[in-house]
């Protein structure tokens, strides 16, 4: 056989040859491992537990499965039943209208919600592999019904590859979406339908994380990977470090290093009376710890000195308070919803919140008229992520609401089985004086929408 | 997906594109390891490197090549690993062994014969080449070698193949003639 001929050979054999595939164990532990490289070390399983290298794939296959077992029920304390001692809460709460459906989508990253001028907005993308991608806009007057308003194909005309992160009114009744990737991480629109990719003074070679806005100042933290110093001549060394941008009208930004960031991961920044607030969680931790860096005009910054013991994931001001959520570890429920307030933004106040689940926490926090409003789930199961294969583990228990006039005492809302949030991609928002919560589906986002009743 | 509190969107995100990319990567593993159990292995160590890295990965629509790097990384340092080391072979020792009909294909199939006439370097080039159906120009991009190594071991691996193929035929008929 000459080369052509053995090309041909090749090419032949390969398309008749089987197509191997994957076990359903394979998935298992990819997922495994990605929970264990995610938790604090203490929870974390020996390294090789689920490994299944030599040739003894039967024995094997059976630690595998134990060890996904226990790494289920041990470390995410993944227990089915419900707890019973914290009642539903009496008195007023949320009345629910039946939810919508917006159809059409799966998105990757979103649905995130903004208000401006009195109108509600949602912003998702769908990232596909191969580089597909779309990011889209979306507006409402009601909560109810949604109209597209950005073009198709504006945040892909730079490339493709855009994904947003965070979403927010710019102060001025325009929008700001950051995210990251081609383009720039960051676009402005002051109608929401036409929108502009940002300038930077340095090139933002970063993701941007979170974003938030008063009159005059949009400020956004985000992070990149970057050498450790002390280990510079070492190759692949690196730790997260983080950064805030300044704008003060969306286009032009400029960009500082966040002091004493190194090994942070931002996570959600809010205006406040004191300036901003953002805050962040360390990459690595033996235990769930966070801070918080202030600022009174977006430029400067300082590193609070308290540190917080919690994973957090949105912050808010409410009236002279910012109130940050998330969840803190628990020796018996696994993980429970846990916030933090503060009204200098030096000294913080835990508070806690009843659950019915275990490893129930909170998930996001709106500020509606003057009460806050957090929700959560149960995260003890595989939960449904948009464009994924339909889940197969038990239902999940119904969805928690919250609420809280000053961020320090939390109540629990009666059960309302009619809620269901997706894992993550569920937010909530304010419009009009009315809750609305926003949830991916497989292939559509949900609407929720309540009226705070005394 | 299973995923814990405490990953932010883009990390539900990036095991969502990374899950789709699994039977894809599995594939490519078994043909480079020739080994359903040991290309698991090679597939949930290449996804755990990826997710501890993750957030290097700037632009998700490069993930399909970073995981491609990575996974033939894994599995040539396997293939060079087991060169170094005795192989003993646990069938003829009476141990217990799940069945592998992938292992079992390549075994009785030319095909197989030709991949293990070559070098690590030079079967990634031929799987990437003719079972992805990758150009050599992609070959190099995912694999960082200048387009001459490729051509280079591309060529050297047709040359390998070839006299397995031939030394084979040659056997059979001497048994054929037995």
């Amino acid at each position: 056989m000459n080369d052509t001929e053995m090309e041909k050979w090749l090419a032949e054999r390969f398309r008749a040859a089987p197509n191997p595939e994957p076990s359903e164990r394979l998935q298992q532990v990819v997922d495994a491992d990605r929970i264990r490289a995610s938790i604090p070390r203490r929870w974390a399983m020996p390294s090789r537990a689920l490994g299944l290298s030599g040739r003894r794939p039967v024995l094997a296959g059976l630690v595998g499965l134990a060890a996904t077992a226990i790494l289920a029920a041990g470390l995410l304390t993944v227990v089915a039943s419900r707890l019973t001692q914290t009642p539903a809460a009496p008195g007023g709460g949320i009345e629910w209208q039946p939810s919508t459906q917006v159809s059409g989508f799966a998105f990757t990253f979103g649905p995130y919600l903004a208000s401006a001028d009195g109108r509600l907005y949602m912003v998702g993308s769908i990232n596909g592999l191969g580089g597909s991608s779309s990011t889209e806009v979306w507006s409402s007057a009601d909560g109810a019904s949604w109209e597209r308003v950005s073009q198709p194909g504006t945040f892909e005309k730079y490339g493709p590859g855009f994904f947003p992160q965070g979403f927010s009114g710019d102060g001025q009744g325009g929008l700001v979406i950051v995210g990251g990737v081609a383009g720039g991480p960051a676009w402005h629109s002051s109608d929401g339908r036409t929108w502009t990719s940002a300038q930077f003074e340095t090139p933002a070679l970063a993701r941007m994380a979170a974003v938030a806005a008063r009159p005059g100042a949009i400020v956004a933290i985000g992070d990149r990977q970057v050498p450790i110093p002390d280990s510079a001549t070492m190759s692949g060394q690196t730790a997260n470090q983080m950064y805030a941008w300044f704008s003060a009208e969306g286009n032009a930004w400029s960009q500082v290093v966040l002091p004493d960031s190194l090994g942070y991961v931002p996570r959600a920044i809010t205006a406040w009376k004191g300036g901003f607030a953002a805050v962040a969680d360390k990459e690595v931790a033996a235990d769930w710890a966070s801070s918080v860096w202030t600022s009174a005009d977006g430029r400067t910054w300082e590193k609070a000195p308290q540190e917080l013991a919690f994973s957090p994931i949105a912050i808010v001001a409410l009236g002279d308070r910012v109130v940050t959520v998330g969840a803190r570890l628990d020796s018996e429920l696994g993980m429970v919803p846990a916030s933090w307030s503060s009204t200098d933004g030096r000294k913080w106040t835990e508070s806690t919140a009843s659950v019915r689940d275990r490893a129930t926490m909170f998930d996001d926090v709106a500020v509606v008229g003057d009460t806050l409003v957090a929700i959560g789930s149960s995260h003890m199961y595989t939960t449904d992520v948009a464009g994924g294969p339909a889940s197969t583990t038990p239902p999940m228990p119904p969805e928690s609401v919250w609420i809280s006039s000053d961020g320090a005492t939390w109540r629990l809302l009666a059960e309302d089985s009619s809620l269901n949030f997706g894992f993550l991609n569920t937010h909530v928002a304010s419009l009009g004086g009315r809750v609305v919560i926003a949830t991916q589906r497989a292939s559509a986002v949900e609407v929720f929408l309540g009226d705070l009743v005394p | 997906m299973t995923a814990p509190y405490g990953l932010d969107p883009a990390d539900v995100a990036f095991a969502r594109l990374g899950d789709a990319s699994l039977r894809r990567a599995y594939g490519l593993a078994s043909y480079l390891l020739g080994d359903a159990i040991e290309a698991e292995d090679a597939t949930q160590e290449t996804m755990a490197r990826a997710w501890r890295a993750r957030r290097s990965l700037l632009d998700p629509a490069a993930l399909e090549v970073w995981l491609d790097r990575i996974l033939v990384n894994t599995c040539r340092d396997r293939l060079r690993r087991r060169r170094a080391i005795k192989i003993v072979d646990l069938e003829a020792s009476g141990e217990m062994e799940a069945r592998d009909p992938f292992r079992d294909f390549l075994a009785r199939d030319e095909l197989g014969s030709a991949l293990d006439a070559l070098t690590p370097d030079q079967r990634v080039v031929v799987v990437l080449r003719f079972w992805r159906d990758l150009s050599l120009d992609q070959i190099s991009e995912r694999l960082g070698w200048p387009l001459g190594t490729v051509k280079s071991r591309l060529h050297h691996a047709m040359a390998a193949m070839r006299d397995r193929l031939e030394r084979d035929a040659k056997h059979e008929l001497r048994e054929v003639v037995r």
